[in-house]
Formats: structure tokens, C-alpha cells, sequence
């Protein structure tokens, strides 16, 4: 893995610290696409992916109970892979407290191309050399392949927990991880480093940030990096062959039109239902 | 060894993962005579039955202390430096896709998640997996072996037909080891998961419609009313509105009902997913326009409550009066009346 080229010097934090480095990714916000044949989502609007906005909220959370806990005090910071499509919700993040809020720039579209998101991000991490946890959300849509954190986690060598539900400060310089596997809930305490994917937890949010905040972090920087390439023979990718193609999951949609509900009900119970859930 | 399946039984005999990774196998023309099973599993009581309907030549059985992915890793990783094997298949659960995607890397190979269809292709094996939150299918060449894949869970199940006991090669204990370095402790968490929902006759799947905490409650009574599974949207989940034991959809449950009855939800695919192996879908939603009504058979424009409400008050007499009469054309029904409760 090659180290990613720094353009902006990073200030390393000093040690005594627990550092969380948080990776998060603006996605296409398919909710608000108008699907045609063309399947094109270059023009979509943009959002913080959900997903990923439940870990940078954990993280915060963590960092809190961390602060309030009188533990190792929580560095924390936020990284995307892309384009300058990123840096407002960067310095959100700034204005949230985040420490950093770095950007590993890259032009190109890696939709389909995760090992090469994670080697921009495994390579920061080897050069930064200060991360003890490393954060992500499940994926960055509900259907994309959320391979990234394992690739990662590979290209570190580093323990990997997916389902990540919390985390808590614990003595000792472990940290509490709750989680969920296939089996049912699962409870550790975990030696870092790690690589903790974050699953879905219900009212996770992040925090909005005051006016006086967003003034304060208008000044701070967004540390800006070219993102590594993989090297040759670290792709682990399939290769995209013709364009997508879209899937037609309609059924007959026939909707029952009546002057009342009681009647069209009636209809459905005897036309539909009935038929189905009673054996005659 | 044309291919491997990996299979992790430590929570249960995973039925479904195996009729799904059979239906793929079928159709992609793999043959079980060039397959291998590697089972991992933890409790005693279910080694007779973990090679049931398997579409393999031979297996390797191993037994572990807990599922436990580096653990298992490493356990995957020497058998293929012993016995190396061009395709691996895995289920689309949480272990699978990370076991997955971690064997390729480490096997330096390619890997693909939630791979829908597999056929051979003159670089190595042409997969399809769904894209842009379902909307779309994308086709990709996995030309760098071993390859290692996840098997999607929305594909036709199969059963393999496979009647003949499958021989065991290799039995190995692999319990007792320490826990690694960076595991202090662990135990059973206390969150809710995902598997209340399997098979069942009716099912009421509830979206953000429903309005609120209450809204969600009430229609869970009128489901209870009906005799039906209860089942939510994602949005209901995060909304705090239902637990997560509840959820449907690609992160949740894919369960299988007779007629599935979806109210005051939009049609998101990620949702609709979830419904894919029901029988007739009744969608009822306030707006005609809704992208649900083109997901179902037949639907009825209206507010989720007022409809359900009128459908438990028109329904249930009935399904109540079909109940009886079938018990008492029933071979083994004791006597005439005899009534099954709802």
C-alpha cells in the first residue's frame, strides 16, 4: 500500500489521545431521482449518505460520553474520498467539533470501484499513523456493496465489527462495542485498533451546529490530499461491462375504484382475499 | 473443485441461504459433483441436519466456539492454500458479504457482494447485483481469481433434490482456542434483531403513513385482529416508531406471506425487496400517485387507518366463518363447530 501524497501538512495530535477517524461520502440522494431508461445519476442532488451519518453521529456521541466519562480524551475526525462536493458537509462537521476534516481528493467517479476507495483511505491512515478507530457507514445506499470497510480493514490488518449499534468508554483504553450479528446482539470490549462499521440505529442524527460554531469553523481549514492509487495487483473490484440496466418490478397495479371504501373493501375481500385465505 | 460454498450455521441451520445459493448454483450451471461444502457451526444438536439439501459433493465440518469472522478467516484461508478452489460462494447476511469480500482480498483475488446471476465468461465469471437503490442492475466481470462472492437473497430459492448423504472428508473441532488479542470479553447483547418474520399467511407491512408511534400501534392491533405477521418500513425503524425485530425490506426480513397488505408506505425498493416472496400484494396509500401501487396486484386509494380499520371490521367475520367451516370438513377435526381461534 502506498502512503497517500500530502499537499497540506496534517498537525499530528499529541499522543495520550484516543483517535477516531470517521469516513463518510456524499451519494446521490435516490429518493429524489426520477428513473428513466437512461439511468443516469450523475445530475441527482447530493446528501450526506444516511449510513454514514449514523457513525460521525456515534463518533460525536462517543466522544461526549468520553468527555463526561473524565476517559482518554476523543480525537475525532471526519474523511471523504471525492470531490469538493464534500467540503460543506466538512465543515459542519468543523463547526460540530470535529478536530479535522480532511478531503482525499479525487476527480474521477469511483461509484464502482471501492478497492480504490479503500486504498486512498488505507494509504492515509498508514501516514497518519495516529488512527485507533476507524468508523464507517454500512454502505452508501441500500443496495451499494459496502465492501469498502473490509477492504480497508484488510489493507490495515486490522480486527473488523460490523452491526455497530454504540460504543462506550471503558478503562484501560478499550472501548465498549455493541453490536449486531446474524445470531442476535453481541456485547465486547475491544482492544484498538479497529474498524467498526455502523449499522442501523434508529434515531441516530447528527447534531446541527450553532450559528456562532459555523462562524468559527468558517476559519478552520479543510485539509486537502490526493488520494493514493492501488497499487498494481490491489484491485478486488468486478469490472463494469455496458451501462445499467433498469429493472422492472411492476406488478398489475390495478386499483380498485369505488364511490366509498366500504364497498371497494368489499370488493377486495371477495375478488382478492377471500379467495386466497380461505380454503373452500 | 469447480466451487466452494461456505456455510455459517453458528446461529441455526440457515435454510433460506442454502436454497438460495442452490438456485444459484442451478442456474449458473455449476454442478454439485464439483462442489464442496465447508460448514461452520457451534452447537452439537444441529451437526445431523447441517448438510440437509446442500448441493455438494463432499463437506468439511468444523466446529467453532462462536462465529467469529477473523477466526474463520483464517480457518478458510488455510483450506484453500491446502485445496485451492477458483469460486467460493457465500449467503448475502452480515457474515457472508464480510467473509466475502475479506477471502478475496486475502486469497488476492476478486469479490463481489449480493450477486443476483453468475455465468461463466471468457475472463472469468460475468455477475449481475442491483444498483442505485434497486432501481437498476449492473453487470460486472470478475476476471482476477479466486473469486469470492455473496449470493443476493432476492433470487429464486431452489432445493437441490439432493436426498443421498453428502460424506463428511474432514470433522474438526476447532473449539477451546483463546480469544485473539483484541477481544478483552464478550457476551449476548440485549438489542432486538431481525427474525420474527419468516413464512406466513397474511402480512401487514406498515410505512412512515402511518404517522406516528401511536399510528404504527394501532395498525399492529388491527394485524393482531386479523390474525396476521406485523412487519415496518425502514423509516418506521429509524423513526423510533417500531423495534427493529420488525423491520423488512434488504436490511431487515425477506419474508415470504400468502397476501401481503403494505399501508401508508411509498414503494421504496429497498422496501419493496423485502415483499418480493409474497403471493398478492394490496397496497393501500392516500396518494394514487404513490410508486407502491405499481409495485402491487391491486390496490385502494386512502387513509391507511380508515381502510384498515374497514377491512379488519369486513375480513375478519369472514376469515373467522372460513376458519370454522374448514375445520369441520377437516379429516381430523373431533366435531361439528369446533372454531380455531384467529
Amino acid at each position: 500500500m502506498q502512503p497517500a501524497v500530502t499537499t497540506t501538512p496534517i498537525i499530528r495530535t499529541p499522543n495520550g489521545l484516543m483517535h477516531a477517524l470517521i469516513c463518510f461520502k456524499i451519494a446521490p440522494d435516490l429518493d429524489r431521482w426520477s428513473v428513466d431508461d437512461h439511468m443516469d445519476i450523475r445530475f441527482v442532488p447530493k446528501v450526506l449518505n444516511p449510513a454514514d451519518e449514523a457513525a460521525l453521529a456515534l463518533g460525536v456521541r462517543l466522544s461526549t460520553a468520553m468527555a463526561d466519562a473524565e476517559a482518554t480524551p476523543l480525537n475525532l475526525s471526519a474523511l471523504t474520498v471525492g470531490d469538493r462536493s464534500a467540503d460543506q458537509t466538512l465543515k459542519t462537521l468543523l463547526a460540530l467539533r470535529f478536530d479535522r476534516a480532511i478531503r482525499l481528493s479525487r476527480a474521477a467517479d469511483l461509484s464502482f470501484h471501492p478497492s480504490h476507495v479503500a486504498a486512498a483511505i488505507a494509504g492515509f491512515v498508514i501516514a497518519d499513523a495516529t488512527c485507533d478507530l476507524l468508523l464507517f457507514g454500512r454502505q452508501s445506499g441500500p443496495d451499494d456493496s459496502g465492501t469498502t470497510p473490509f477492504l480497508v480493514a484488510e489493507a490495515l490488518g486490522w480486527p473488523c465489527v460490523t452491526g455497530v449499534q454504540g460504543l462506550a468508554p471503558v478503562n484501560g483504553g478499550c472501548i465498549a462495542v455493541q453490536s449486531r450479528t446474524d445470531g442476535g446482539p453481541l456485547d465486547q470490549i475491544l482492544h484498538p485498533p479497529l474498524v467498526l462499521v455502523v449499522g442501523d440505529v434508529p434515531g441516530l442524527a447528527l447534531p446541527v451546529p450553532t450559528l456562532v460554531d459555523r462562524m468559527q469553523a468558517a476559519k478552520r481549514p479543510i485539509t486537502i490530499i490526493d488520494a493514493a492509487e492501488p497499487p498494481d495487483g490491489d484491485n478486488h473490484d468486478g469490472r463494469l461491462v455496458g451501462p445499467v440496466a433498469r429493472l422492472n418490478r411492476l406488478r398489475a397495479g390495478v386499483v380498485i375504484d369505488e364511490n366509498d371504501i366500504a364497498t371497494a373493501i368489499g370488493r377486495l375481500c371477495d375478488d382478492h382475499l377471500l379467495p386466497r385465505l380461505v380454503r373452500r | 473443485m469447480t466451487v466452494r460454498i461456505v456455510i455459517t450455521a453458528c446461529h441455526g441451520i440457515p435454510k433460506d441461504a442454502i436454497a438460495t445459493l442452490t438456485g444459484l448454483m442451478l442456474r449458473s450451471g455449476l454442478a454439485a459433483a464439483d462442489a464442496c461444502a465447508i460448514v461452520f457451526y457451534c452447537r452439537d444438536a444441529d451437526r445431523p441436519r447441517l448438510l440437509a439439501g446442500l448441493p455438494v459433493r463432499s463437506a468439511l465440518l468444523i466446529k467453532v466456539d462462536r462465529y467469529q469472522p477473523e477466526q474463520i478467516l483464517t480457518h478458510l484461508t488455510r483450506i484453500d492454500a491446502a485445496t485451492p478452489c477458483p469460486l467460493t460462494l457465500f449467503a448475502d447476511d452480515l457474515a457472508g458479504r464480510e467473509l466475502a469480500v475479506r477471502l478475496g482480498y486475502r486469497l488476492g483475488g476478486s469479490s463481489l457482494t449480493a450477486a443476483r446471476t453468475l455465468a461463466r465468461h471468457k475472463d472469468g465469471w460475468l455477475a449481475t447485483r442491483l444498483v442505485y437503490a434497486g432501481h437498476g442492475e449492473a453487470s460486472l466481470v470478475l476476471d482476477r481469481p479466486p473469486f469470492c462472492l455473496s449470493v443476493a437473497r432476492d433470487g429464486p430459492p431452489s432445493d437441490c433434490g439432493q436426498s443421498e448423504h453428502t460424506p463428511v472428508v474432514l470433522d474438526h473441532d476447532a473449539t477451546g482456542n483463546p480469544l485473539p488479542p483484541w477481544i478483552d470479553s464478550f457476551s449476548p447483547g440485549t438489542a432486538a434483531t431481525p427474525q420474527g418474520l419468516g413464512r406466513c399467511r397474511l402480512l401487514v407491512a406498515v410505512g412512515r403513513g402511518a404517522g406516528s408511534r401511536q399510528g404504527v400501534q394501532d395498525l399492529a392491533a388491527v394485524a393482531a385482529q386479523l390474525g396476521a405477521e406485523f412487519g415496518v418500513s425502514k423509516a418506521v425503524v429509524m423513526n423510533g416508531w417500531a423495534p427493529f425485530d420488525r423491520l423488512i425490506g434488504i436490511s431487515g426480513a425477506v419474508p415470504g406471506a400468502d397476501v401481503c397488505i403494505v399501508a401508508g408506505a411509498s414503494g421504496a425498493p429497498a422496501f419493496m425487496m423485502g415483499l418480493k416472496n409474497s403471493g398478492l400484494i394490496v397496497a393501500i396509500n392516500n396518494d394514487r400517485g404513490a410508486p407502491l401501487f405499481r409495485y402491487a396486484d391491486v390496490g385502494i386509494v386512502g387513509d391507511c387507518h380508515r381502510v384498515m380499520t374497514e377491512l379488519a371490521r369486513q375480513l375478519k367475520p369472514r376469515l373467522d366463518q372460513g376458519a370454522a367451516r374448514t375445520v369441520e370438513h377437516h379429516p381430523l377435526a373431533t366435531g361439528p363447530g369446533r372454531n380455531i381461534p384467529p
